[in-house]
């Protein structure tokens, strides 16, 4: 979203800067007697709007998606953005450590598909929890879910973060 | 300090460009929520059936639009939108990066300082010389007397993660902080798992 919004900040700043001069220019060009207009073919639109009514279609519309870009990007930046890191514990006041939330899940997956017996592993970590995938070649899978959620424990465990995620592993057994 | 929240913010390197544009963005929503929400209620006759049949510019509007200062206004505006559209992007450009910092705090003492890169560059390449680390840097930010130290380490995966947080903080950071004798040097370190797992070769 950061980014998101940076890039759009970078658009609509441009935007507004042309068009804020470009008023500028326009005024000042009708000011010292120029007929006509200098860039802006304002003369065209407003004769578009000397001529459309409120309840005219195309304005009705126009009005209902300016309303609704303004309401999507009012709810975007009121949604509250979600933390990049995990705390990791540190004893220390001056130290703080944290885990890229985004690159655990990365981290589970490859982590998951190193378990004896699974074959590729997939993670998607939620607000409080992990859910790993992990897909098995082998026939028999019988205890393998067991084995892969201890081993995956001890790993979130290894992370030593103040809040571990609650963790669900899921074993497929792999389409022969 | 972390024990007190289990999540933290990421690291930031434009702060004031984040905060800026997210008041911006969300002031300009209002705008045309309002804007448009006004127009398309007008259009679907909530004003009156009278208004609603009226054109965007009728006779009362051009009338205040022939006024000599109407124009005056719109170019008063125009300049205004183009002044803050202006500060809006060079605070894109405006990073919390620190090129030095202080080392001597009592200013009765004379004044010291130390470039930033004498330090960001001894940890960042202590920590990317650990085994399990596949990329690392380092920079300053904050304020000349008051820096912080962030470190962003990329792990391959090799050795445990917790294992690595130790290692940076007790000896790459602890070592920055006694070359400046700053043991309370505030620091922040970033750790991202890599997504692929590199062979051991070292």
């Amino acid at each position: 979203m950061r980014v998101l919004d940076r890039v759009l900040a970078v658009l609509l700043a441009a935007l507004l800067l042309v068009a804020g001069a470009l008023t500028v220019l326009e005024v000042a060009w009708a000011a010292i007697g120029k007929r006509g207009q200098l860039l802006a073919p304002y003369e065209t639109w407003a004769d578009y709007l000397r001529t459309h009514t409120w309840s005219s279609g195309p304005v009705v519309a126009g009005c209902v998606v300016v309303a609704l870009v303004g309401l999507v990007l009012l709810l975007e930046e009121l949604k509250p953005r979600r933390p990049g890191l995990l705390a990791v514990h540190s004893d220390d006041e001056t130290l703080t450590v944290g885990l890229a939330r985004r690159s655990l899940s990365r981290g589970l997956a490859t982590a998951a598909a190193d378990v004896d017996g699974i074959s590729e592993a997939s993670a998607i970590i939620g607000k409080r929890r992990a859910a790993v995938t992990a897909v098995s070649a082998l026939r028999d899978v019988t205890g393998l879910q067991q084995h892969v959620q201890a081993q995956m424990q001890a790993w979130i465990d290894g992370l030593n973060l103040v809040s571990p995620p609650r963790l669900t592993v899921t074993v497929k057994q792999k389409e022969h | 300090m972390a024990d007190s929240t289990s999540a933290l913010p990421a690291v930031d390197r434009f702060p004031g460009a984040t905060r800026r544009n997210r008041w911006t963005l969300s002031l300009l929503g209002i705008l045309l929520l309002a804007a448009g929400g006004a127009g398309a209620a007008l259009g679907l006759g909530a004003f009156g059936a009278r208004n609603k049949a009226r054109t965007v510019i009728d006779t009362s509007v051009q009338d205040v639009a022939d006024r000599w200062w109407f124009w005056v206004a719109v170019a008063a505006l125009g300049l205004l939108i183009a002044l803050f559209a202006l500060t809006w992007l060079r605070v894109q450009l405006r990073s919390n990066r620190l090129g030095s910092f202080d080392l001597e705090v009592d200013r009765s003492r004379g004044e010291t300082t130390l470039a930033s890169s004498a330090v960001t560059d001894a940890v960042s390449d202590e920590v990317a010389a650990y085994s399990g680390v596949r990329q690392a840097t380092a920079r300053m930010s904050g304020s000349p007397d008051a820096p912080t130290l962030n470190v962003t380490a990329t792990l391959d995966g090799r050795r445990p993660t917790g294992e690595l947080a130790d290692r940076i903080v007790g000896a790459a950071v602890a070592h920055a902080r006694q070359a400046l004798d700053m043991p309370q040097l505030a620091t922040r370190v970033e750790l991202r798992l890599a997504s692929r797992r590199r062979r051991n070769v070292r």
